[in-house]
């Protein structure tokens, strides 16, 4: 059995070994952007930004000046966070092409130093895929992936979504009888766009249920299980797969056992938070033949979250957890089988 | 006892998302009769909106569906002279091929090259895996019809000629059997799913692309050894499908121009009329545009009738001039029997002599437009339709007050009718000598209105527009399926909640639906497939375009009281001018929308002579915004600024909408009223 510590950040940071780390994240309009760097600031070695910028819309929406007004604004709140270097911010486009995103995420990596903490909080999943799966590859002594809680989200999260694809780097040729995990989110248009176009014959998909939300974010993800829910085959509406939302660990195992009864070609669909995300993303990663599918928005509403959720007063709820602990992998396929 | 309360329509709501074994029971054969030139030797592409049964069609090229056929025991529904034939199949998007453009090639010329080698060695690699199957089900005589024959000796021995073929460019050397060709034709496609998977191009090395096959021919080749080898018939066709045409440029992570050099390579492959092989092409209409289809590496173009032909969803189903009647009427009948024989609840051997019987029964016969009416204004206060009409003076205003109380329809038009100079200042005629707007000329131009007067009571009753009845549901299907088995699912849900439903327990126990139930039903309907556009790519944007039209068109007909426009449900556009080059973006707004089925389009001449487009909302749409469907009448013809102010979902007021100072309006009317 392989410990997984996770915890309150600056907490988990305390009883882990490394002194200094590589910060790496996401900037963003949302108030949590940069609540892991809070509690890591003084054990920063490095800081890694992106900035994301989203694309125009299609027909009408924001345009890119609209867009790089934004960012400028951005950058601009940054440079007041205290510690915090603008200049290490490096730019990217959300729609950009596979070749482009893998390049910007291998600049990244290959900057960082032995000890990394990502923060998932605010980064897309279309960059946060294969970013994770080359830091993976990297292999550092020490990896922990962090995800801050917002107050609250927006009723839209991001508009004009594109065609289904798979993310970078997870593209795998989808058999006739693939095993379909969807992670249930807040906006069910762009799976139910997936849903409708996965073979059926034979088939199978189980839906991961992130619970211990708020009530609001509860009734929001019954709300998209009830919209992809009657267009489904009767054999593909068995109950889905509850997990809580901030159990990285208790994800990572409840799929891997669904994973573990079957030969199948594993097709995943991050529409959830990013705890289950980030577990969907382990598993990818070390499966032979995983696809990751996802309906990419072209841009996000400015309100995708607001607030940071404390846990008490002035200690915002970024909760830690450790992928990699002194150069061993907390997470992986054989030791869970094993176990 | 037969379940009534199961709803047939509930599940496997369209045969594109069944298994092939609920396909057999559901898949109406009645498609393929007007269809036939799906089965001729000839490149066929077939062009639906979104959901309108391309792939469902294109589904009896597989073999795993002709399979499932014989596994049943149920004939094969393509007829016996046409059923000769095996395909193979290539998915744009199962196949990465949205990766594909992304990759760092040299040139688009090496891209175009390599993805028409992808796409040969997928077609071949399904090719043997359609043979395989088909031959050792046709040997266990789960298919006829088929000349086939599983013969190991003969395969391997196409599998080496094959190989020695120089339209591989000695990438098979070495091959002497099926086998060791399956092996490389699975390690080939392994290095570019590799160079996808890893977005790395020196997978692909300068040996692999010295080798690259040429598109088309290699399959053609192959299909003709197949015939010489005996392995398949000298008559046997081999159908290759090419399914999501479109998507190669409707995907925004694909570079535009990376997408249309991919398309020309599957036009390359179209215009080399080579009858050993044939091609299905599915695609939305306005992605496969006649006269701009380019061919890979020349500077020709592909001519419809010489390189392709077409069968297009729309013009066939709703044709209304078939021997047997309305095409789609027949299919929407068949379907709709199908899944009560499915669900068990008719019996398949006590079949109707009428295919329409239980459509007809379970639906009845639409109300008039003044059986509607007075539905909105209730029994006791048929004048509330009336509206306002202090406006008239007072002998019209006694006559058409007494007129609302039996005909509160007729007496709305008649208020229309005053108010339009109509009367040339008469006074209103005796009581029992009927309207004066029942005359020949006048009877037409009151017929006109009657949608819009319905609109216009059902507005003062607050009320929502009746459907129902078999017309309605069919008109409202608008010739498409899916939108039909929407339809019924929510009709047959609301009935089914009713203490109607209670009280039956055979099939001949059902009488009409009530209209309010269907009603009901059919709002539910109208509001899931408004629900449903947000489930497309980019769905929210054409969501919002459709509520910003549809909500300016409904208080266009709300607010004209002289009912002057009944036409306007809708909105037309000059083709020539549509069709100039600085309107692109305006054209390209609207194909969309019809592509994803949010808009109707018919082309025909306008009131001056000229070609016109008109489009109207789909009427699969038209409950959830209380508009009226296509009535035939000349509809609204917006400048082009409402076009652009609708495409970013902003609902206009008319009387602003004048044309920008440098912008050319779009056409000569302009809106303001």
């Amino acid at each position: 059995m392989t410990l997984r510590p996770s915890g309150q950040l600056s907490w988990l940071l305390e009883r882990l070994t490394p002194s200094k780390w590589d910060v790496i994240g996401c900037l963003s309009s949302e108030t949590r952007w940069n609540s892991a760097w809070q509690c890591v600031e003084r054990r920063a070695e490095r800081q890694h930004y992106l900035q994301i910028e989203d694309a125009v819309g299609v027909f009408g929406g924001p345009t890119a000046e609209t867009h790089a007004a934004n960012l400028d604004r951005q950058l601009a709140l940054a440079v007041e966070v205290p510690g915090f270097r603008p200049d290490r911010v490096l730019r990217a486009q959300l729609l950009a092409r596979s070749p482009d995103v893998i390049r910007t995420v291998e600049s990244v990596v290959n900057k960082l130093g032995p000890n990394v903490i990502l923060d998932t909080s605010c980064m897309p999943k279309r960059y946060l895929f294969p970013l994770m799966r080359k830091i993976l590859d990297a292999a550092p002594d020490n990896l922990v992936v962090a995800y801050t809680s917002a107050q609250s989200h927006g009723d839209v999260l991001g508009y004009s979504s594109d065609d289904w694809a798979p993310l970078p780097l997870f593209l795998a040729e989808i058999d006739t009888d693939p095993l379909i995990i969807a992670s249930v989110g807040y906006e069910p248009s762009g799976l139910a766009q997936i849903l409708g176009e996965m073979p059926k014959t034979e088939g199978d998909l189980r839906f991961v249920l992130p619970v211990g939300t708020s009530a609001s974010s509860s009734r929001r993800s019954w709300e998209f299980l009830h919209h992809v829910w009657p267009d489904l085959p009767l054999k593909w509406q068995a109950p889905p797969l509850r997990v809580e939302v901030h159990d990285l660990s208790g994800t990572f195992d409840t799929m891997r056992k669904v994973i573990d009864r079957t030969n199948r070609n594993v097709v995943f669909a991050p529409f959830g938070p990013k705890p289950t995300s980030v577990a969907m993303c382990l598993l990818a990663s070390m499966l032979p033949r995983a696809t990751v599918l996802y309906a990419q928005p072209s841009y996000y509403a400015q309100d995708y979250s607001t607030g940071v959720h404390d846990l008490s007063p002035g200690v915002p709820a970024c909760v830690g957890h450790c992928v990699r602990l002194n150069g061993v992998d907390a997470y992986s396929l054989c030791q869970e089988r094993g176990a | 006892m037969v379940a009534f309360s199961a709803n047939p329509f509930e599940r496997a709501y369209a045969t594109e998302s069944v298994d092939d074994d609920q396909f057999v029971v559901l898949f109406s054969p009645i498609l393929i009769e007007y269809a036939p030139q799906l089965f001729v030797d000839d490149n066929v592409v077939v062009k639906g909106i979104q959901g309108a049964g391309k792939t469902m069609l294109l589904a009896l090229f597989r073999p795993s569906v002709r399979i499932a056929y014989g596994r049943a025991g149920r004939d094969f529904p393509v007829l016996p002279q046409h059923s000769d034939y095996i395909g193979a199949g290539f998915s744009v998007r199962r196949s990465g091929s949205i990766d594909f453009g992304q990759l760092d090639w040299a040139s688009e010329a090496q891209m175009g090259r390599c993805f028409g080698d992808y796409l040969n060695h997928s077609l071949l690699e399904d090719l043997i895996h359609s043979v395989l199957c088909l031959s050792e089900a046709a040997e266990s005589g789960l298919v006829t019809g088929l000349s086939i024959e599983r013969n190991q000796r003969a395969l391997d021995e196409w599998a080496r000629q094959l190989a020695c073929e120089r339209c591989w460019n000695d990438a098979f050397n070495g091959v002497g059997t099926l086998q060791e060709l399956q092996e490389v034709v699975k390690r080939r496609r392994g290095l570019y799913r590799n160079a996808l998977e890893t977005a790395r191009m020196d997978v692909i090395d300068d040996a692999m692309l010295k080798t690259v096959s040429d598109v088309g021919e290699p399959i053609s080749i192959a299909a003709d050894l197949l015939r010489e080898m005996n392995v398949i018939g000298p008559e046997t066709k081999v159908l290759l499908r090419f399914d999501e045409y479109d998507q190669l440029t409707h995907v925004r992570q694909l570079p535009a121009e990376a997408g249309r050099v991919m398309q020309s390579v599957v036009n390359k492959a179209l215009g080399r009329r080579d009858r050993r092989a044939l091609y299905r092409i599915g695609t939305r209409p306005y992605s496969w545009r006649s006269g701009a289809l380019p061919v890979f590496g020349t500077q020709e173009m592909l001519q419809e009738d010489r390189d392709y032909m077409v069968f297009d969803f729309d013009k066939v189903l709703g044709s209304t001039e078939h021997r047997d009647g309305p095409v789609f009427r027949n299919l929407a009948c068949d379907v709709f029997r199908r899944r009560l024989i499915h669900a068990g609840l008719l019996d398949e051997a006590a079949n109707p002599v009428d295919v329409c019987e239980p459509f007809n029964r379970f639906f009845g016969r639409s109300p008039t437009a003044e059986q509607k009416s007075l539905r909105h204004v209730g029994r006791t206060s048929q004048s509330r339709g009336l509206g306002d009409i202090s406006d008239l003076s007072t002998d019209w205003q006694a006559f058409l007050r007494r007129l609302a109380e039996v005909h509160p329809l007729q007496a709305r038009v008649g208020a229309a009718w005053v108010r339009c100079g109509r009367a040339e200042g008469a006074p209103p005629p005796a009581q029992g000598t009927g309207t004066p707007w029942g005359g020949n000329q006048d009877a037409w131009w009151a017929n006109a209105r009657y949608s819009q007067a319905l609109i216009q009571i059902a507005a003062e009753a607050k009320d929502r527009l009746v459907w129902a009845g078999c017309e309605d549901v069919l008109k409202l299907s608008g010739d498409h399926i899916l939108a039909f088995l929407g339809i019924c699912r929510y009709v047959w849900s609301a009935w089914n909640r009713s203490a109607d439903a209670s009280s039956v327990v055979a099939w001949t126990d059902i009488t009409e639906v009530d209209l309010n139930l269907q009603t009901i039903g059919i709002d539910d309907s109208s509001e899931a497939e408004y629900r449903k556009l947000l489930d497309m790519p980019h769905g929210d944007t054409r969501r919002n375009a459709a509520t910003a039209m549809a909500q300016t068109l409904r208080r266009m007909l709300k607010e004209d009281k002289r009912l002057s426009y009944p036409g306007r449900s809708g909105f037309t556009l000059d083709l020539s001018a549509l069709d100039r080059n600085e309107y692109a973006d305006v054209r390209c707004f609207l194909d969309n929308m019809v592509d994803y089925g949010v808009l109707r389009r018919r082309d025909n001449k306008g009131l001056n002579g000229q070609m016109r487009a008109r489009f109207h909302v789909a009427p699969w749409l038209a409950p959830y915004f209380q508009l009226p469907m296509d009535n035939g009448q000349e509809p609204f013809a917006p400048s082009l600024q409402v076009i652009v102010a609708w495409s970013q979902g902003h609902e206009i007021s008319l009387r602003n909408a004048t044309a920008s100072p440098g912008q050319m309006p779009l056409f000569d009317e302009d809106v303001a009223e």
